[in-house]
């Protein structure tokens, strides 16, 4: 930190430090657009009996070791933006929700041949992840 | 340093440390600054055994900052010169 700067150089300080810290946020949107995109794969390779078990065993754990990595990873960054402290939350809270639901209804209902309207409502936990993707990378 | 806040909800010490190129003393300097002025909020925790400060701007602090910006804009686009 320079102690004296012109009004026009620590205007340009201020905003190189604000575009920086601004990139880093964004980081957040990037996770939650690949939680959003990975998550219907997810339901719909878990539910069908296209791929050998032993491949979608290790894609269903691949895919929770993305998620929890990303998530540590996250917390780790060490910078929460604006967009990402009101979002985050909510968001959160409907993809959980979103994705009990599907993996309720696949336990339940018979989804063998893995029909239309399972595969429609595998999308559906997508959708809170790439509400909060656009708000954070927008912002 | 208030610029990097201005930007975000919250920011960790040290990633806060590293973005305004200082060193852990001084950085602690101007919380404790900014603090008494009622600028900055200093929120303690731990991250497993880790302990962590997590800092963000006040309402009063985002306003003396906008306050700032605006001032230094319209001396640069009004060609006034000066030290701050």
């Amino acid at each position: 930190m320079n102690e004296h700067l012109d009004p026009s150089a620590a205007l340009q300080q201020a905003e190189g430090v604000s575009a920086r810290v601004r990139r880093q946020a964004r980081w957040h949107g990037w996770a939650w657009l690949i939680v959003a995109v990975a998550s219907p794969f997810f339901l719909i390779i878990s539910a069908t009996e296209a791929l050998p078990r032993p491949v979608s065993f290790w894609l269903i754990i691949g895919f929770m070791l993305l998620a929890g990595g990303l998530a540590i990873w996250e917390g780790r960054r060490g910078v929460t933006g604006r967009a990402t402290a009101v979002i985050d939350r909510p968001a959160t809270w409907a993809y959980v929700a979103a994705m009990a639901l599907v993996a309720g209804v696949g336990v339940a209902v018979d989804i063998t041949g893995t029909p239309a309207w399972f595969v429609a409502l595998a999308i559906v936990p997508a959708i809170p992840g790439l509400v909060a993707a656009w708000r954070i990378l927008t912002r | 340093m208030m610029a990097a806040l201005a930007n975000a909800s919250s920011i960790d010490f040290r990633r806060l440390r590293d973005l305004v190129e200082v060193s852990d003393s001084l950085l602690s300097k101007h919380i404790t600054t900014l603090e008494e002025a009622g600028y900055l909020s200093a929120e303690k925790g731990y991250e497993g055994k880790r302990p962590r400060t997590w800092l963000s701007l006040t309402p009063r602090g985002r306003e003396a900052y906008d306050a700032y910006i605006d001032v230094l804009k319209s001396i640069t686009t009004g060609g006034g010169e000066g030290e701050i």
